[in-house]
């Protein structure tokens, strides 16, 4: 029995008009609040960024020392101290995030050439479910095979007793490392872009493949310079959001990648994949007892100003780097 | 309309188009390129063609015709092995190129050889050069031919196919961007840069305006001397403009094969009477 | 075309050498591919496989109905049913939430959308929140929540308050699942035809009735895969519920009103609970961190599963199968 079918004098209360506005707020609703985020966050980082300046970036002492430092002068009363700086916390993230995204393109792209074209259906129907399987394992449970099981290998296997103790006044070689955190970030990003690259693949036009087949191209190299080509936005779009995800984990890089504030230094030799360190999102999470403090807060703020502010820029160049794109395709 | 199928039985050819019209001037020599012998093609339980013997040379345009359905294009698809990428496609009958039994070639040479332009025009992303030069840089040899070992073969290709006038000042110019015509005539030109043996024509010009359509077979049958050309098409005036032999298919079977003059004029079977006089089709 | 007469055929066109069709950079690449894609399964299956024997080692029946209680060594720490109640609630809040403002926002976005700007600028907002990282989240959460305003939603003490509670966590939580929620119902109302929308309009319903009777039954089957992909974040999340949740072992309540209390209390949840009985936490109990991941790891692929079969089964009947 539908009302609106029946002649009615009174208007339906649920007219169009009100029922768009009403949406229409809830809708900007979260507007609101995305936008209250940014402010709140940005706000609350200023005193931080304020008293260092852009040395906030830069290398200088000890990252764990400032740290205890402003925690330890807002819990105890008395001034509070704000150095803080920030670089091997950056490098540190820089390192993991970009090598995770490197490893996981070469590996996904593959994948997904696997996947759309190469795979006999049998395996197909097999890898897919699997990849999404993997995209669904919560971060704290590969964060917890990493620290139960790859962690106690790379320190007892990988890494000699020699070259630990050669730098055993610095830091601690226990498995702990870049090696492993890199290994698991990129197993964690993977199938997100192999979504999105299967995607692209997928949605290439068939006549293009089937011209180039028709011209005596072989299979891999019709898919390798038509396909994979045209699905060049896909590609972009995969990597922008892999590595928003990467740049983003907390829990598994805390469990995995040491506690420790250093950065680690390529001229060490093949120690430098053993060295630990930590990314900024993971020493947010580990230091997230400590916000009572009055200056840890807004240093913690700060931090994770920056990793908003990279997350926006990311997206503005996944957007940029589309458009040159569009000369050449039908769609982009 | 019987009056006009007793008309055209009487060799003056089908009437209902009364403006004259241009027929080919025959071919001068003809080479056995392929020939398809007892050809059978089934998509799982659906029979699409059976039983064809047909015979391709070069100098000389065949033309398949027939309705919707009748199994012109499948025949056409199996000459290059296209009909491989369904994988539920089953083949019987031999179909050879210069005696060698095409099922026994490496499928991707095969394509080399025989090579295809399709319905719709389409030109990969790519610029025009880029485009003309695809196949001659995939090629499977060590080395990938440089800049000045393409530009040769390339504008061949493009003045071969007719183009080479109208874009030879902007060769980097996006493929896409050109008009239809121009588009089938980069694909064209994009086939005959392998330098096959045979050139295989699905309906090219059934996207096309008239005028494009035109210049399309004024160029089909310039190549013929050089390369065995195979035309479906869904066309009959275009079939009875350029075609030296015709063949006539219906529910998967070749009813009538002949040369275009008998064929139009006085056509043996009764089904191909129908419908080239529009009886049905 | 051709002049009177012509010579003997020109050429016959040149056979050209055979040459190889494939490099063997070709064959590599392809290679590469085999070996890639049954790496990964091979991953998968091992996280699997090693999740299973040590779930079988170290799950028992009677861990998930016993409190959590401290204690020094393992025998002594009890269970994980607090935490398990506590992804149940923190679940239940967080989608509460986000399915009603989701759906809301994804019609709004679809249907309606106008001042255009207004639309394409929530539509960036949705995705913003997409790519912004749990933990920032989670920070935004304890700056929103320990203001005064919103005090009487968390546990307070002296007048200080601390802004962790299940209302804080589910909240923010739900900011997690909602784009997956306004992504998967705006694709499935997208996939209606607009023939339908307009032949409900020609006969007289509102817009607001046609969404309702007509498109969100339709695309139902898309809301229920987002949301329980939604569900499937919010239950593997850790970051924002060891910020905002506390993270005591047991449900600890504040106040008087008896549901508010527990809810504004905090507690701890099966993500928690595996993180402090990590190496990493304070607890040190691999066992138990090992039970608990393998009732969080089956719980989340029984959700796995089940998106694939509702995914299965509404293509059987979608509008263009």
């Amino acid at each position: 029995m539908d009302d609106a079918l029946l002649f009615e004098e009174r208007p339906h209360w649920w007219s169009d008009r009100r029922a768009e506005l009403m949406l229409g707020a809830l809708a900007c609703g979260v507007l609101a609040v995305v936008l209250a985020m940014v402010v709140f966050v940005v706000t609350a980082a200023w005193p931080s960024f304020a008293h260092n300046g852009l040395h906030w970036f830069g290398p200088g002492g000890s990252v764990d020392n400032q740290i205890r430092t402003i925690f330890l002068s807002g819990d105890q009363g008395g001034p509070f101290r704000w150095q803080f700086h920030a670089w091997p916390l950056l490098w540190s993230t820089f390192l993991t995030t970009a090598a995770a995204v490197l490893i996981s393109f070469f590996c996904s792209l593959f994948v997904a050439l696997f996947i759309v074209e190469f795979a006999p259906s049998s395996v197909r129907q097999v890898l897919e479910p699997v990849i999404r399987l993997l995209a669904s394992v919560p971060s704290v449970i590969y964060g917890l095979i990493g620290v139960l099981v790859i962690v106690p290998f790379i320190g007892n296997h990988l890494v000699s007793q020699h070259e630990k103790r050669s730098v055993a006044y610095v830091i601690s070689l226990n498995g702990y490392s870049l090696a492993a955190a890199v290994l698991i970030l990129t197993v964690m990003i993977s199938p997100i872009m192999i979504a999105i690259f299967c995607d692209g693949l997928r949605s290439v036009p068939r006549g293009w493949v089937e011209a180039s087949l028709g011209l005596g191209v072989n299979r891999w190299r019709t898919f390798w310079k038509i396909a994979v080509r045209t699905a060049r936005p896909a590609l972009i779009a995969g990597t922008v959001l892999a590595t928003a995800r990467a740049l983003g984990e907390a829990v598994m890089l805390a469990m995995v990648s040491g506690s420790v504030g250093f950065a680690p230094n390529p001229f060490d030799g093949l120690i430098f994949l053993f060295e630990p360190s930590r990314p900024l999102a993971a020493t947010i999470l580990s230091n997230s007892e400590e916000l009572s403090s009055p200056p840890m807060k807004h240093t913690l703020y700060a931090i994770a100003a920056v990793l908003l502010f990279s997350a926006a820029m990311l997206s503005l160049i996944g957007w940029a780097a589309k458009q040159p794109m569009k000369k050449y395709a039908v769609r982009a | 309309m019987v009056e006009d199928s007793q008309a055209s039985s009487n060799g003056h050819g089908p009437h209902f188009v009364s403006a004259p019209r241009r027929r080919v001037k025959p071919s001068q020599f003809a080479i056995d390129r392929m020939l398809a012998e007892n050809v059978s093609i089934a998509y799982g339980q659906k029979q699409a063609v059976s039983d064809v013997t047909l015979p391709i040379r070069q100098g000389e345009v065949l033309a398949l015709i027939g309705p919707s359905g009748c199994g012109k294009t499948t025949l056409l698809r199996a000459l290059n092995r296209l009909t491989e990428l369904t994988s539920s496609a089953t083949l019987r009958g031999r179909i050879t190129l210069d005696g060698t039994d095409i099922a026994t070639m490496d499928p991707t040479l095969l394509r080399r050889r025989v090579t295809m332009v399709f319905q719709q025009p389409n030109p990969f992303p790519l610029s025009i050069y880029d485009n003309v030069a695809y196949v001659l840089r995939e090629q499977g040899s060590k080395r990938r031919p440089g800049r000045r070992a393409l530009d040769g073969p390339v504008r061949d290709a493009l003045s071969r196919a007719g183009l080479l006038a109208e874009v030879e000042d902007n060769l980097k110019h996006p493929a896409l961007k050109l008009s239809g015509g121009q588009q089938q005539r980069l694909c064209i030109a994009r086939a005959l840069a392998a330098q096959p043996e045979v050139l295989l024509l699905d309906e090219p010009c059934s996207a096309l305006d008239p005028q494009s359509t035109q210049v399309i077979e004024d160029l089909i049958v310039k190549l013929r001397d050089d390369v065995a050309v195979v035309i479906v098409t869904h066309n009959l005036q275009q079939a009875y403009r350029i075609a030296d032999y015709v063949g006539f298919m219906y529910l998967g079977e070749l009813v009538e094969y002949g040369s275009g003059r008998t064929l139009f004029g006085s056509p043996r079977e009764k089904r191909t009477a129908e419908y080239i006089s529009g009886a049905f089709g | 075309m051709q002049a009177g007469t012509i010579a003997a055929p020109a050429t016959i066109a040149p056979t050209r050498p055979a040459g190889p069709t494939w490099r063997w950079t070709d064959r590599v690449g392809i290679a590469v591919c085999w070996v890639l894609g049954l790496l990964f399964c091979a991953i998968a299956a091992a996280i699997v496989m090693f999740m299973l024997v040590q779930g079988i080692r170290y799950v028992r029946p009677s861990l998930l109905v016993t409190h959590p209680t401290a204690g020094f060594n393992e025998t002594q720490t009890g269970g994980f049913l607090d935490p398990l109640l506590g992804t149940l609630v923190v679940s239940v809040i967080a989608i509460s939430i986000a399915l009603p403002l989701g759906v809301a926002t994804a019609v709004w976005l679809s249907e309606y959308g106008r001042p255009f700007g207004l639309a394409r600028l929530t539509e960036s907002a949705v995705e913003m929140i997409a790519g912004t990282p749990s933990i920032v989240i989670a920070l935004f959460g304890t700056v929103i929540f320990s203001s005064p305003a919103l005090g009487f939603l968390s546990r307070s003490s002296g007048g200080v308050v601390f802004g962790r509670s299940f209302f804080a966590a589910g909240a923010m939580l739900s900011l997690v699942a909602l784009p997956l929620i306004v992504g998967a119902t705006r694709e499935g109302l997208q996939a209606i035809p607009n023939h339908l929308r307009e032949a409900s309009l020609a006969v007289g319903k509102t817009r607001f009735a046609t969404i309702r009777r007509i498109l969100l039954p339709t695309a139902r089957p898309s809301v229920v895969t987002g949301t329980m992909l939604g569900l499937g974040r919010v239950i593997g999340d850790t970051a924002i519920i060891v910020i905002l949740l506390g993270a005591t072992l047991t449900f600890n309540s504040s106040g008087g009103v008896p549901l508010m209390k527990v809810l504004r209390g905090t507690g701890s949840t099966l993500t928690s609970y595996v993180y402090q009985n990590s190496p990493a936490g304070e607890g040190n109990q691999p066992s138990k961190a090992y039970a608990a991941a393998f009732v969080l790891l089956a719980i989340v692929l029984a959700l796995n599963a089940a998106v694939e079969v509702v995914r299965r089964r509404s293509h059987a009947g979608s509008w263009n199968a």
